[in-house]
């Protein structure tokens, strides 16, 4: 910098050496060498346009980046010097000798150059020194030469001044010094506050207090607000601040900042600022005067924040939230009614969306039939109401499965659509309802003026939340029918059951719903009955059953089947039977389900039964008896010797009795079977001597078709069994009797024993036809026979091997046959074999 | 001891009489028949019979509560008896044993076996 100021210097500090020179030149001309005068003019002038020259050198590289101070400074200094030695010179050849006056006028004009010399090159204080040095030398020498009082005095007047520039020009220089000192500070602390304000995010400035808001300063923030660079602003120079701001706040924004200046207070205020594209733009202002000591307000101090995006925000989180409390609204809305809730979802729809009309729409395959609307008056569309599909916008919402939203459909993809020229309905919002996954209809919403933007996430949102909700209420709605009408359903078998059924507590007993049937058998009013505990119809003695089947409620949350008692409000009882289920209510409590059978009846009907199969078992066997016996006596000879067709005739009346008797023996051994009253005497017994024994007594019904039945086993008197002998006899007499009627005359029945692991095989092996293959599945089943005339020619009740199956069943057995390979049927029962023990120790079997 | 004269205690009229005919015609026995227990109390002690056979079911005085009856006549204390009944299960074969009888024949008998069955149970017995 003080290079700078050297350099500024030196084109008038070149023109005062000239014009020294020519002064100087003009004043003694008359006392110089004309010669030397002029070649010293020369030499000086030579010197000044170096230096000039130096001087545009500077200006050039000055401003270049790899500007080198130290070189200018010692080209400057060289220039100096140069100028200071032409002086120098000069004196020293043009000195006129004996001209006192010219003398002192050449001391003149050189102190005075050098004084002026010492002030241009105040910056730098070597500069002086090469300029003045040289120049003043030869002139106090010259002094010094001529030795009069005069000159030595003029000499040493001249080095006195030669000194005092010099500690002058220290002073300076240090002046100097200091000065640049300081300015650079404040360059510093300038470009630092730039800095500064440059990064505070907004705008900063400095205005006057006048309407125009003129800016003496203002930070180049405000072009992003405004549109408008800082500089526009600055001094009103194109525009001022208050012209931007929107027209409906200026008045507001001055009341605030005058308000705030009359208080002595800070302000802070927003506006809008109109930008250059022509939008709004949200500012936030905070601002303070800045007074003088008089308190006088000298100018507005503030700071501009743009909140356009805060305010927006803040808008959308507005609209949203009333969305929210719309739907809101809609939701905790107390109609029951579906039609009712959804036009009144419907009306705060519309209401919030600013739309004319609002329809839930219910959609199967191309015809669309309007659920639930809201419509204005001029628009006759009602609940249902039925168009096709494709003239309504809704079309497109089902195409596209999701919201549609078009905010101007005149100037939309679809101003083509025939729901447009048919409606000339302009704005448009839908969206797809589902109930239980499947697609119901839509949910829109139109209008029918464009709007002036389009729809808003807020809005868009609403809509599907609402096309949820509406999907939900419907399917709620569905499913609260569905369970209406099921419990209607269920209410109804519940009552009408011809079985009680009643709902306890687990652990009170509490009867908590009972049945009419339930009510009707125990004589107590329904009323009273849900006072009561299951116990309290229970008689005692039934109480340690109870438990036991508590127990089993427990483990398998099932109980029963029970037999019990329940005593009647006038005391009697009556049996029932009772089956149930634990269930668990959504409280976490245990809940019993009974169904309860009232006995009385089929008790009775048991006995009845009884009671016919005595009669029949007595009743008929007695004639039976009878007639049985003399027509044996008869068929016998006993009596007298009949013709033999009536002798033929008596033996078919004969074995047909027999017949009838073993029909009625088998009837009534299968229904004590059947009914679990068949006694049964179970001991352990040889099983050898058993066979034996039936073999001996069926042979004789074997001899009736020439069958000879052949035990082919060895005794073996530890082979055990634990049967009812005489329940063994009968199933093999069933057994033997069948393989004798089936097998060819001559031929023979064998039996035979495996002996298993833990068991014992009896087979029955004939030589007959075998059994038919369609017949085998039914072969043990009651009343199954053979079809056919020549299979009822064997006689037989169809009950024989459904009875012995029984009976080999109920002693612990299995039985079944197999067809053998030559011809022939092996049936055969296994039988549990016993072990002969002695405590402790086991004999070998 | 031979075996001639029985005596039967049947109310049925019809089985009295297949009764009488399989076991005189067919048996050789001599056969009275009376059809109660009080008949059987009245005639029992003049005939004298070798055995006694009575059917279970009657009305009045069944068969055990005739045969307990005619025990208590010192001169029937010893006489074998037998049982005619439908019911043979063991069990009530086993009572009708505890009773003092030989055995049971089943009804519905076969005529022509009858009296061999008897004779039978009546060797079995001896």
């Amino acid at each position: 910098m003080r290079l700078g100021l050297l350099y500024d210097g030196l084109y008038p500090s070149l023109a005062a050496h000239l014009l020294l020179a020519g002064l100087l030149l003009l004043v003694s001309w008359s006392t110089l060498n004309a010669t030397l005068a002029l070649i010293w003019l020369l030499l000086l002038l030579l010197v000044l346009v170096g230096r000039l020259f130096s001087g545009y050198w500077y200006r050039c590289v000055s401003s270049s980046v790899d500007f080198d101070v130290e070189r200018s400074l010692r080209i400057f200094r060289v220039g100096a010097f140069l100028s200071g030695l032409t002086w120098g010179i000069g004196i020293w050849l043009l000195f006129p000798a004996d001209e006192l006056a010219i003398q002192v006028f050449f001391a003149f004009v050189v102190a005075g150059m050098c004084a002026g010399g010492m002030t241009s090159l105040a910056p730098d204080r070597i500069s002086a020194l090469l300029l003045i040095t040289p120049a003043l030398l030869p002139l106090i020498s010259h002094f010094l030469l001529q030795a009069d009082p005069m000159s030595l005095s003029m000499s040493g007047m001249i080095l006195l001044f030669l000194l005092f520039l010099v500690a002058t020009g220290g002073r300076l220089q240090k002046v100097l010094q200091h000065n640049d000192q300081l300015m650079r500070s404040i360059s510093d602390s300038e470009a630092q506050f730039r800095a500064l304000v440059d990064n505070i995010p907004g705008i900063t400035y400095r205005c006057l207090a006048d309407e125009h808001w003129t800016m003496i300063f203002m930070s180049d923030q405000v072009d992003p607000l405004s549109g408008y660079p800082a500089s526009d602003f600055i001094n009103n120079a194109v525009r001022s601040y208050a012209s931007v701001i929107h027209p409906d706040d200026r008045a507001m924004t001055d009341r605030v900042v005058q308000a705030a200046l009359k208080a002595g207070n800070d302000w802070q205020v927003e506006y809008r600022i109109v930008h250059h594209d022509g939008s709004f733009r949200w500012a936030m202002e905070r601002g303070a005067a800045v007074r003088s000591l008089e308190n006088e307000v000298i100018c507005l101090d503030g700071f501009i924040l743009d909140i356009t995006e805060q305010k927006q925000g803040i808008k959308q989180i507005k609209n949203q939230l009333r969305a929210f409390a719309t739907l809101h609204e809609i939701v905790s809305g107390s109609v029951k009614d579906l039609r009712q809730q959804l036009q009144q979802a419907l009306r705060l729809g519309s209401d919030y969306l600013e739309l004319d009309l609002g329809i839930v729409s219910c959609i199967k395959s191309t015809s669309y039939e309007v659920f639930a609307c809201v419509a204005p008056k001029e628009m006759p569309i009602h609940p249902g109401q039925v168009f096709q599909m494709g003239q309504t916008y809704c079309d497109l919402t089902l195409r596209q499965g999701d919201l549609v939203a078009v905010d101007h459909v005149g100037q939309s993809a679809f101003s083509g659509h025939p729901c447009y020229k048919e409606t000339s309905l302009e704005v448009y919002l839908g969206m797809p309802v589902e109930v239980a996954g499947q697609v119901f209809g839509t949910l829109s919403f139109t209008g029918r003026m464009p709007r002036d933007k389009a729809f808003s996430d807020g809005e868009k949102m609403f809509v599907r939340l609402l096309a949820r909700w509406v999907g939900a209420v419907i399917a709620g709605d569905r499913a609260d029918q569905a369970l209406q009408l099921n419990t209607i359903r269920l209410r109804g078998l519940f009552e009408l059951s011809p079985l009680g059924i009643a709902l306890n507590d687990f652990e009170t007993g509490r009867f908590l719903e009972v049945n009419e049937t339930l009510v009707q058998a125990v004589g107590y009013s329904r009323a009273e009955l849900l006072s009561l505990s299951h116990l309290g119809l229970t008689p005692g003695h039934y109480w340690k059953q109870e438990s036991v089947q508590v127990k089993k409620l427990l483990d398998t949350d099932r109980f029963g089947p029970y037999e019990k008692e329940f005593v009647r409000k006038d005391g009697s009882s009556f049996p029932v039977l009772l089956n149930g289920m634990l269930v668990v209510d959504p409280d976490g409590r245990k809940l019993v389900w009974s169904i309860i059978e009232d006995m009385t009846d089929r008790k009775r009907i048991e006995r009845m039964k009884d009671q016919f199969v005595s009669t029949v078992s007595h009743e008929l066997r007695t004639p039976l008896t009878s007639i049985a016996g003399a027509l044996g006596l008869l068929a016998g000879g006993v009596m007298e010797h009949f013709p033999e067709k009536t002798t033929q005739l008596i033996d078919i009346a004969h074995s047909n009795s027999k017949r009838l008797i073993s029909l009625i023996n088998d009837l009534l051994d299968m229904d004590k079977l059947l009914e679990g009253q068949m006694k049964f005497s179970i001991k352990t017994h040889p099983l050898f001597p058993l066979l034996k024994q039936s073999i001996h007594d069926n042979q004789l019904y074997a001899d009736q078709y020439a069958v000879q039945l052949k035990l082919q086993t060895v005794a073996d008197a530890d082979l055990l069994v634990r049967v009812d002998e005489q329940r063994l006899q009968q199933i093999m007499a069933n057994l033997l009797s069948n393989a004798a009627k089936f097998s060819p005359a001559g031929s023979e029945v064998t039996i035979d024993l495996q002996l298993l692991d833990a068991s014992v095989k009896v087979r029955v092996i004939d030589q007959g036809p075998g059994i038919p293959e369609d017949f085998r599945s039914r072969i043990f089943e009651k009343f199954s026979q053979l079809d056919g005339s020549s299979d009822r020619l064997k006689g037989g009740t169809g009950l024989g091997l459904a009875i012995t199956r029984e009976l080999v069943e109920q002693m612990g057995g299995s039985i079944g046959f197999d067809t053998v390979t030559q011809g022939g049927t092996c049936f055969w029962f296994e039988l549990q074999r016993v072990s002969r023990f002695i405590p402790g120790n086991r004999i070998k079997e | 001891m031979v075996l001639q004269r029985i005596l039967l205690v049947e109310d049925e009229a019809d089985i009295q009489a297949v009764a009488r005919v399989a076991l005189e015609m067919v048996g050789g026995f001599e056969v009275q028949v009376c059809s109660s227990g009080q008949q059987a109390l009245q005639e029992a002690e003049a005939f004298s019979p070798d055995l006694l056979v009575l059917d279970v079911m009657m009305p009045g005085m069944d068969g055990p509560d005739t045969l307990k009856a005619l025990r208590e006549r010192s001169t029937l204390a010893e006489v074998p008896a037998i049982f005619m009944t439908a019911k043979v299960q063991p069990a009530e074969v086993e009572y009708y044993r505890s009773l003092g009888a030989l055995g049971v024949i089943a009804k519905p008998f076969d005529p022509m076996m009858l009296a061999n069955q008897v004779r039978q149970l009546v060797e079995e017995g001896a």
